[in-house]
């Protein structure tokens, strides 16, 4: 009998986890996993780091340990992206009324930590982490040209891609400084941000009518920049105890703006193929000259260096802890994070290293041509977000059911920092409001703790409206149907010695 | 091992077994082409309509050249099978050429759409509009019932376009084509945007027993307009002079109404009064040396009438000159002598005969756009107003549309999204 509550209080536990707002990763370790991230209080190994650095002053034994999670983003769009007159809705080339989904991948995310009880500073108790506080990777393909004046592009397949990774290597201390009930603890942070981004924007067609009539009045502009940069991060944290049963931790996390910078931008053209070549002649535009540019169905290519700003959030967070027994303790957890402090990307493009040669004087006959087509190809890009703060509850209990194994349940709300956002892209799916519930199992065996956890995150369905605030008929978000779900398995060690 | 060891194992496998059955591939579900219709254009499709195209203006060869969509299944073998398939004659607007539909993406929705089995495959022609003078609105040739008109021509400078469209050219394409048409009312139809839109329905109207769908844009489809639609084509004598800065000129002036690509309305009107009030109306010619087809013209029948003739335009070779009259006056006012007689009895309402429900059983389609300019919304909207209520009731299957913030719809921008609908709708009305 015990075995099948044991069975089934496992597998309700795996219908339901947690993922954080944004592109926040909030899952380090497979405690904090399980718990549904009420971990602030609680905090009893190197993952600590991340959670209360002031907890380290509690664990007792020096120890090394990793993770290994696995993310698995299982997304679905359903586009609605056309142009809108008052009475019609004309096609653009995305695939809509469609279920498209995002390509499957189980995405992995390494973590690990050293925690030394070293006799350095009195009773200070160090520690050295690397692990992710933000990570998100989602690739799209949803775009085909429109099919028309006889020719057919092909559109590389990540078309709407952000794959974003910050990575901590954290130096931690925590030390009592009130016996029994007072901890402190510090981390400072070197931010490592890697960044891959693609995006298609539509840019007007300068052609005059009817060079530039449908549905060639927008001419697709598809992005991509790859770069790197570092930054630095503090957190702090305390953990108090006003009785024995009962932990209180309270954190903060200031991490400062990163600027990120590439040497390989891609921007490409697809410009429109216009066969009507007689009347491109007519009009004057011959080989040579720029209006014959425009409609020649070429791809202009450019690759350029780029500098963009990556606006972490601040955040700040209150736990608490209660030994309910001897074997049961349960967590609760609030962080409230400053969100509006993202406000997406801003692309500045220089020291272009390659545009086709199709912009080349040797091939536009006019210099002016020369200069305006170049200026029109090198514009800086921007993907702006309109995120508000948000904040997080989370709920967790821990059952050590025997010396041999522990088992973990959590639950969390999640409010979304998108929840009124207007400039919605495939780039960032987050559709509101999540739930997620938990849970996982620890082994301990001699010096070794070993389990997995997992984790279920629910996003609710999101439809996004077209909205063209400025009036230049192209759509400031990207309407249509989202839907999300994300699961989260974790498989973790760690050796005390 | 431990006693519970192995109910730790079941345990996590089953966790394990749980997690990956949550994981399931689903694609990317991207739509894939399945391919093309590997028919193609048949792009020397120019063709002699003799005696049809003889003293067309600036058409010394006497050819009318097309643009035509021939499905793979109704090319010959091996890359088609020799079938037979529905027929679609499509009319550009004044200044399209016999590409003007494939530049608006035609000849791609054709492979795609045959391809994926959203249209039957149908063999499709695409007619000019004549660029002499802006096109004749696909008319010529007189309307021959009508006895106010004096006799009937033979060949009329703007080409005898009434035995041509919905006639002679349906038996051209049977003969280039191996009679891969299929021969039927309903596998026939005709669409048009523009000026083309009106030839659409006249060419429906005069051979009525010859196209079962149409499908149009808007269009001069009502030459006076109705009441509180305004009026049609005669609110644009205006501005046809003032194109010129000719309104209210004197009579010597007036006569120098001039053809220019830069005065669209002006060629409107020439090349319809060509087409309809032509000043010689009647051409008698004959073959002076038969060997060489020579023709030569001994005399001809004329419009007495001056107030509005215009003179001075020569056919081929010099030996004859033509001239015209005009609807209207240097004031902008109607010439009723010409407009009541001899453009309105050219317009749709007059031609739609009440007593033969002529499109009676012709599947019927417009599109029709507010922001479309030239008074042909209003033109459209009268005459779908005429169709579908007594005495005809014809169902009128009505597209209203509209442009984009910016890109409104006043001429044929939207057309590419619009011909989707049209091959869909004539697809579906040739049936099985």
């Amino acid at each position: 009998m015990k075995f099948i509550c044991v069975v089934l209080f496992s597998l309700l536990v795996l219908t339901t986890g947690v993922w954080a707002g944004g592109f926040e990763n909030n899952n380090v370790g497979l405690k904090a996993t399980a718990l549904g991230g009420a971990f602030r209080a609680l905090a009893d190994d190197w993952t600590a780091a991340y959670y209360n650095p002031a907890a380290y002053a509690l664990i007792p034994d020096n120890q090394f340990g990793g993770n290994a999670a696995f993310n698995h983003y299982r997304n679905e769009l359903i586009p609605n992206y056309r142009r809108i007159s008052p009475t019609d809705a004309f096609e653009t080339g995305f695939f809509n009324d469609r279920s498209i989904y995002n390509p499957h991948e189980i995405l992995s995310n390494p973590s690990g930590g050293l925690v030394l009880r070293a006799p350095l500073a009195g009773e200070t108790v160090f520690g050295f982490s690397i692990y992710q506080p933000f990570d998100y990777n989602i690739t799209w393909t949803l775009f085909r040209p429109l099919t028309a004046y006889s020719n057919g592009y092909k559109f590389p397949g990540d078309q709407y891609q952000t794959n974003l990774d910050v990575v901590a290597f954290q130096l931690s201390a925590g030390r009592e400084f009130k016996e029994e009930q007072l901890y402190l603890g510090l981390g400072l942070e070197l931010l490592r941000a890697d960044l891959i981004f693609t995006e298609i924007t539509f840019r007007d067609n300068p052609m005059p009518a009817p060079f530039d009539d449908r549905p060639y009045e927008l001419i697709p502009e598809w992005t991509k920049s790859d770069g790197y940069g570092w930054g630095f991060g503090v957190r702090g944290g305390l953990l108090w105890k006003p009785t024995e049963r009962v932990n209180v931790g309270i954190t903060a996390h200031l991490p400062f703006d990163i600027n990120i910078s590439g040497d390989s931008s891609n921007l490409n053209f697809y410009l429109p193929d216009v066969a009507d070549t007689a009347a491109l002649r007519a009009a004057g535009y011959t080989i040579g000259t720029i209006g014959f540019l425009y409609a020649s169905g070429a791809q202009i290519n450019a690759l350029a260096d780029f500098e963009t700003k990556l606006q972490l959030p601040p955040s700040a967070g209150i736990g608490v802890a209660f030994d309910v027994t001897e074997k049961l303790t349960v967590a609760l957890d609030a962080q409230y994070m400053l969100w509006s402090q993202f406000e997406g990307f801003n692309f500045e493009y220089g020291n272009f290293s390659q545009i086709s040669r199709l912009v080349d004087t040797s091939l536009l006959v006019d210099a002016a041509d020369t200069t305006y087509t170049r200026d029109w190809v090198t514009q800086n890009t921007s993907h702006p977000v309109d995120w508000e703060n948000s904040g997080r509850a989370m709920l967790g209990a821990q059952f050590q059911a025997t010396d041999l194994f522990t088992l973990y349940a959590g639950g969390s709300i999640d409010q979304s920092p998108a929840r009124n956002a207007t400039q919605f892209t495939p780039n960032f799916v987050d559709t509101g409001d999540k739930l997620g519930l938990s849970g996982g199992i620890l082994f301990h065996i001699n010096e070794w703790d070993f389990g997995i956890a997992s984790s279920y995150t629910s996003y609710p369905e999101l439809t996004i409206p077209a909205i063209d605030s400025d009036g230049d008929g192209v759509d400031d978000s990207f309407p249509g149907t989202y839907k999300a779900d994300t699961y989260e398995t974790v498989l973790s060690f760690i050796y005390r010695f | 091992m431990p006693k519970n060891m192995k109910k730790i194992s079941a345990l996590t496998l089953l966790l394990s077994i749980a997690l990956v059955s949550s994981c399931k591939d689903r694609g990317t579900n991207i739509p894939v082409i399945s391919g093309l219709d590997r028919g193609g254009p048949w792009t020397t499709g120019n063709h002699v309509f003799s005696p049809q195209l003889r003293w067309q203006f600036d058409n010394l060869l006497e050819l009318m050249p097309m643009w035509v969509y021939i499905p793979q299944v109704a090319a010959d073998p091996p890359l088609g099978e020799s079938r037979p398939v529905p027929l679609l004659i499509l009319l550009a607007p004044q200044g399209g050429d016999q590409f003007y539909f494939a530049n608006h993406g035609l000849e791609i929705l054709l492979k795609e759409m045959i391809a994926d089995g959203t249209i039957q495959p149908m063999l499709v022609v695409c007619v000019p509009s004549d660029p002499a003078f802006g096109g004749y609105f696909y008319a010529g040739g007189y309307n021959f019932e009508h006895t106010a008109k004096v006799n009937d021509s033979i060949s009329p400078t703007t080409g005898n376009y009434d035995n041509i469209i919905g006639k002679d050219l349906i038996s051209y394409l049977d003969n280039i084509t191996n009679f891969r048409v299929l021969d039927s009312r309903q596998k026939r139809g005709i669409g048009g945007v523009g000026n083309g839109a009106y030839g659409a329905f006249r060419a429906a109207l005069i051979h009525d027993t010859t196209f079962g769908s149409i499908t149009v844009t808007d269009g001069p489809l009502d030459f006076d307009g109705a009441p509180g639609l305004g009026n049609g084509l005669i609110d644009l004598f205006d501005d046809a002079l003032n194109e010129q800065n000719l309104l209210g000129a004197n009579n010597s002036l007036f006569k120098t109404f001039d053809s220019s690509s830069l005065w669209p309305l002006s060629k409107m009107f020439i090349g319809t009064s060509f087409a309809f009030s032509p000043h010689d109306t009647v051409l008698y010619d004959r073959n002076s040396n038969p060997n060489a087809q020579l023709w030569v013209i001994d005399s001809t029948e004329i419009i007495t009438d001056t107030t509005t003739l215009i003179p001075g335009f020569t056919s081929r070779g010099a030996t004859y000159r033509f001239d015209y009259h005009l609807p209207f006056t240097s004031n902008g006012l109607i010439h009723p002598p010409i407009w009541n007689i001899l453009w309105m009895t050219e317009d749709l309402e007059n031609l739609l005969d009440t007593t033969t429900n002529k499109l009676n059983g012709v599947n019927v389609w417009i599109a029709t756009s507010s922001e479309a300019n030239l008074n042909y919304y209003q033109q459209t909207q009268s005459w779908i107003n005429t169709l579908t209520n007594a005495p005809y009731n014809y169902p009128v299957t009505v597209r209203n549309y509209q442009g984009v913030p910016g890109n409104p719809a006043t001429g044929d921008q939207y057309l590419y999204d619009l011909l989707r609908e049209m091959l869909i709708f004539h697809s579906e009305s040739f049936g099985n």
